[in-house]
């Protein structure tokens, strides 16, 4: 069974999917507890396979027994087992708390959301979980698919949403499709490991060269780094709370995991650094990102929304930390892809609490939210503290990394953006704990009537408990960052660097 | 005693979560637990400090995740005597506050049940109790990136007290605070993270490695940034005013206190370890402090609202200490850093002074007042004891201060004519600009016609868990005056050691 972690990771949910509409015909409310159980299967595999890296080192599968590069190869190392682990347990906290959600918002597609979620989450975890240049885009069509059908079943503008986002992620798609197309073309293979193997020979063949700007475009597309981000804030911000909840965190990081893959392991770290130097180019793009999306954010009345921009300034930061290409960096990448991912996590399902009371999430009418939905509310907080970057959260030590890798390429200028867009977090975030928290001041004594009674409302501990779950998880990864640091990502970063 | 460093570090907030989860049984009495916690860590630290008198250096080495990251503590002359000061301050304001907050609570929210009351009652206290953790934490850590984490901690509290609880503008005031609280700690933290990236530790003991790198003049120039803007020295003042103006004057004398640490911080991080470096550093400097000294006086004089008045006092007075460290040499830190601690003392008086004036009277406005001596003796005692305090009139320990502090600036201005001498001489002629008004705002308060609307039997003195603590912060300041040498023998173990260039 152990031997098989890694197949089961995406078989299990990849059949279960398949099961839920038969479920769903007997009795709608089982797929709920159905979609729930299958999940775990995915976190214990992909637990039992990063103990299995840390103890043992990397190892591959071979799919049905295939030899690569015949087969399809699951090539498992520290940075795939870390973040294979981060979407099954954002995956599973999210679908426990889909339920109530779920049924406030979506009540008559119930059955279609959980198929595609478990699909979505397949499709994220196939992306991650394989080998095979090929096989990722297979995985990567099998979320987006799903990803565009689960959007579209949310508010008033989502078709529109998802419309813009099919162009556009079908676009992304099909660059990666041709990048590797090319690849294959001169190599003759499609795993990672073999083809990494051959190209450096090839290195200034036009072809390998055009192979890699379109793989790059393409995922940055996916990715929403700007200026590709375009796509991101309608989607994020019209799709189903619960949607938003795992997209948000999920999908943008695993496109993330795809750069860093592709630019370290299938061409080696030289490639995209001194052949074509798209690390610095990345890293322009990456600071504007922070800055920008910071500001759009800014700007937003829509709480979706505005997360939804801090998801497209926060790219900006892994972005960055994969373009400054040195070890500090890249651990600071690899760190607020974790970070992301709770913190995103958190406060889209805060948002999705708030829509489930309130019924929208307009900043200006959170008036006395904070005495309606303090446990809510403090998990907001945490949430907004990591944004900052106020220690212990995780984010801020996932942005120190950022800024030593700044500092060690000799870039001050991505020192300062760092540090400004902290301030530039602050404004957004504190803006909303300021109306949600405190009343309108009034003149000393100028109450004339008493001061009124606000009843705590709270969501359903359905929805509260994964709240906080990933509430404690910003604070227990920031906590533990040393630890995890020592043990798992120090072991990411490529020879060279 | 073991551990003593990490109590006084953690016994605040042990106290402040177990008011917050205890918060409806023990109801009033949270401030009496506040306080009594601590009066707990101020006689650890009386003990430390004696130890420490003796000769001996406190150090702390705490396992932090796993062995290779250690939360270290240090209790040194210069560290323990600012900690037990400020500590002391924390607890005299939350005696002080258990009166105060009532009489804020029912002001800003009117009546209300008990359960909301005891609410925010207990959210005073569970939030004030990150005042003493974050100063305690900043003045002991052996560690740069500790000491940022403290001084992030800091604005914290300091945003929810006063959105809650401050007077008409609070809640965008306190954004204010909080803006320019984040953009000071972004500065540190860049200079911390250049610093570090020089050295590869972030021990402070490390930072002498740092001498004579070509790198080191922009990694105090980046830290001297963030701690002006802590300080409010000139360019960057704008937030103090405002913010002093609005909070409530229970947590006043710890918002100067959390300008006055960036002195602290100045001394232990970059004099101490770079004084050759930081000597780029002193003219420009002290011509800075000595505008600032200046033109803070002026301001405070164009006051009226007595809150805005200590606020703007605050901005003068920080320069002298800045003043003082920057001229370099042993004397003058030495003078500058206990001229800090005499000012926070006076300035906590001063401004719970302003609170009780208008807790009683209802009115922010000087003129407004007037006459008020024969009503409220013991305001009024304190009132003028804050006054000498920041004027530095003997006893209390700021005359010593200034006297330690101006010898050595006078001996930097000697030997830096002309510039340096003419800044020595105009600083010590702004001590007089300071008589001017803090003694102009005790004849307009206390002397004068009595105001007809204040002629009625409220006006009196305030209750005594008001004023006793006020009192016993003027009696350590008298204590500390008559005998300077407890607090200068402290400092002269670490200061003396500077290797003046």
């Amino acid at each position: 069974m152990a031997t098989h972690f890694a197949a089961l990771i995406i078989v299990i949910p990849l059949i279960a999917a398949l099961f839920v509409p038969v479920i769903g015909w007997w009795k709608k409310g089982l797929c709920y507890p159905w979609v729930v159980a299958v999940l775990l299967v995915p976190l214990i595999s992909s637990i039992g396979v990063l103990n299995r890296v840390i103890e043992s080192g990397p190892f591959s599968y071979y799919l049905g027994g295939w030899a690569p590069p015949w087969g399809i190869e699951y090539a498992i190392d520290y940075l795939n087992a870390f973040v294979l682990v981060i979407i099954s347990v954002i995956s599973l906290i999210v679908s426990i708390y889909s339920k109530k959600s779920v049924e406030k918002e979506i009540p008559e597609k119930v059955v279609p959301f959980y198929t595609l979620f478990l699909l979505l989450v397949t499709g994220l975890l196939g992306i991650v979980v394989t080998g095979d240049l090929f096989n990722v885009f297979v995985f990567l069509e099998i979320a987006s698919l799903s990803c565009y059908a689960l959007i579209a079943i949310g508010r008033d503008g989502a078709p529109l949403a998802t419309f813009r986002y099919i162009i556009m992620g079908t676009i992304g798609a099909s660059f990666y499709l041709l990048g590797v197309g090319y690849l294959y073309i001169i190599t003759g293979s499609l795993n990672m490991l073999d083809v990494a193997r051959l190209l450096p020979e090839l290195y200034h063949s036009r072809v390998v060269l055009t192979a890699g700007i379109f793989m790059i475009v393409g995922i940055g597309l996916k990715m929403a780094l700007y200026p590709l981000h375009a796509w991101a804030p309608n989607a994020y911000a019209d799709a189903p709370s619960t949607v938003s909840g795992l997209i948000a965190p999920l999908m943008t990081k695993v496109a993330a995991y795809m750069m860093i893959r592709v630019m370290f392991t299938v061409f080696k770290p030289v490639f995209f650094i001194e052949v074509i130097p798209v690390t610095s180019i990345l890293t322009w793009m990456a600071a504007v990102a922070i800055i920008i999306g910071s500001i759009y954010a800014i700007a937003q009345t829509d709480l979706k929304k505005m997360l939804s921009y801090s998801v497209v300034a926060q790219i900006g930061y892994i972005a960055l930390g994969i373009g400054l290409a040195n070890k500090s960096g890249l651990t600071g990448a690899v760190l607020h892809i974790l970070n992301e991912a709770f913190t995103k996590g958190c406060v889209f399902l805060v948002a999705g609490a708030i829509v489930y009371k309130m019924g929208a999430c307009n900043i200006n009418e959170f008036k006395d939210l904070y005495r309606k939905m303090p446990f809510t509310m403090s998990a907001f907080l945490i949430g907004a503290f990591s944004m900052v970057g106020i220690p212990p959260t995780c984010g801020f030590f996932s942005k120190i990394y950022l800024i030593m890798g700044a500092i060690s390429a000799d870039k001050w200028i991505f020192v300062a953006v760092l540090l400004f867009s902290s301030v530039l977090n602050v404004v957004y975030f504190f803006r909303v704990i300021q109306i949600a928290t405190f009343e309108t001041p009034m003149p000393d004594y100028g109450r004339d009537k008493a001061y009124e009674a606000v009843y705590m409302d709270e969501v359903p501990l359905s929805m509260l408990i994964p709240i906080q779950i990933m509430a404690a998880g910003i604070l227990l990864s920031g906590i533990f960052s040393s630890k995890i640091i020592s043990t798992v990502i120090q072991f990411v970063i490529p020879v060279g660097f | 005693m073991s551990h003593i460093l990490l109590q006084i570090i953690i016994v605040p907030p042990i106290a402040s979560l177990f008011i917050l989860l205890t918060r409806h049984l023990i109801g009033r009495k949270a401030g009496w637990i506040a306080g009594f916690s601590l009066l707990y860590s101020t006689a650890l630290l009386i003990m430390a400090c004696v130890r420490v008198y003796h000769g001996e250096i406190i150090v702390e080495e705490y396992p932090f995740i796993d062995s290779a990251i250690t939360f270290g503590l240090l209790g040194d002359g210069l560290s323990l005597p600012v900690a037990l000061i400020i500590n002391g301050l924390c607890t005299a304001l939350a005696f002080y506050a258990i009166h105060y907050i009532d009489h804020r609570i029912e002001a800003i929210y009117g009546d209300v049940d008990e359960r909301t009351y005891l609410n925010h009652y207990t959210r005073f206290y569970s939030m004030f109790l990150g005042f003493p953790m974050g100063f305690m934490g900043v003045c002991l850590v052996k560690n740069l990136i500790a000491m940022y984490f403290f001084l992030e901690v800091l604005p914290i509290p300091l945003y929810f007290i006063m959105a809650t609880f401050g007077y008409v503008d609070r809640v965008r005031v306190a954004m204010i605070c909080l803006m320019w609280a984040v953009i000071g700690a972004a500065f540190f933290l860049a200079g911390f993270l250049m610093a570090y990236s020089q050295i590869g530790s972030f021990n402070i003991a490390d930072m002498n490695a740092l001498a004579g790198n070509p790198m080191t003049f922009w990694i105090i120039f980046v830290l001297l940034i963030a701690i002006l803007i802590k300080m409010a020295a000139v360019p960057f003042h704008v937030w103090m005013p405002w913010v002093h103006a609005e909070h409530p004057t229970c947590i006043a004398g710890l918002l100067a206190v959390y300008a006055n640490i960036a002195a602290y911080v100045l001394v232990r991080v970059i004099v101490f370890p770079l004084p050759a470096d930081f000597k780029a550093f002193s003219i420009p400097l002290m011509v800075l402090a000595l505008i600032t000294m200046v033109y803070g006086s002026f301001l405070t004089m164009g006051q009226t609202d007595v809150k805005r008045f200590a606020a703007c006092s605050t901005i003068s007075q920080l320069a002298y200490s800045l003043l003082g460290i920057s001229a370099l040499t042993i004397a003058s830190i030495e003078g500058g850093m206990f001229f800090f601690l005499g000012h926070i003392m006076g300035k906590t008086i001063l401004f719970s002074t302003a609170g009780i004036l208008v807790y009683t009277t209802g009115t922010r406005d000087m003129r407004e007042m007037g006459g008020l001596a024969q009503k409220m003796p013991i305001t009024t005692a304190l009132w003028i004891m804050g006054a000498m305090m920041l004027s530095g009139f003997p006893p209390m320990s700021s005359f010593p201060a200034e006297w330690v502090m101006f010898t050595g600036i006078f001996k930097t201005g000697v030997q830096t004519m002309p510039i340096g001498l003419m800044v020595a001489i105009f600083g010590a002629g702004a001590i007089i600009l300071t008589v001017a008004y803090t003694f102009r705002s005790v004849k307009i308060i206390f002397f004068g016609p009595l105001n007809p609307d204040l002629a009625n039997d409220k006006i009196k003195d305030p209750p005594l868990t008001m004023s006793i603590p006020l009192l016993m912060i003027a009696a350590v300041s008298i204590i500390l005056g008559v005998c300077p040498k407890l607090a200068l023998n402290l400092f002269n173990y670490v200061i003396a050691g500077i290797p003046i260039p």
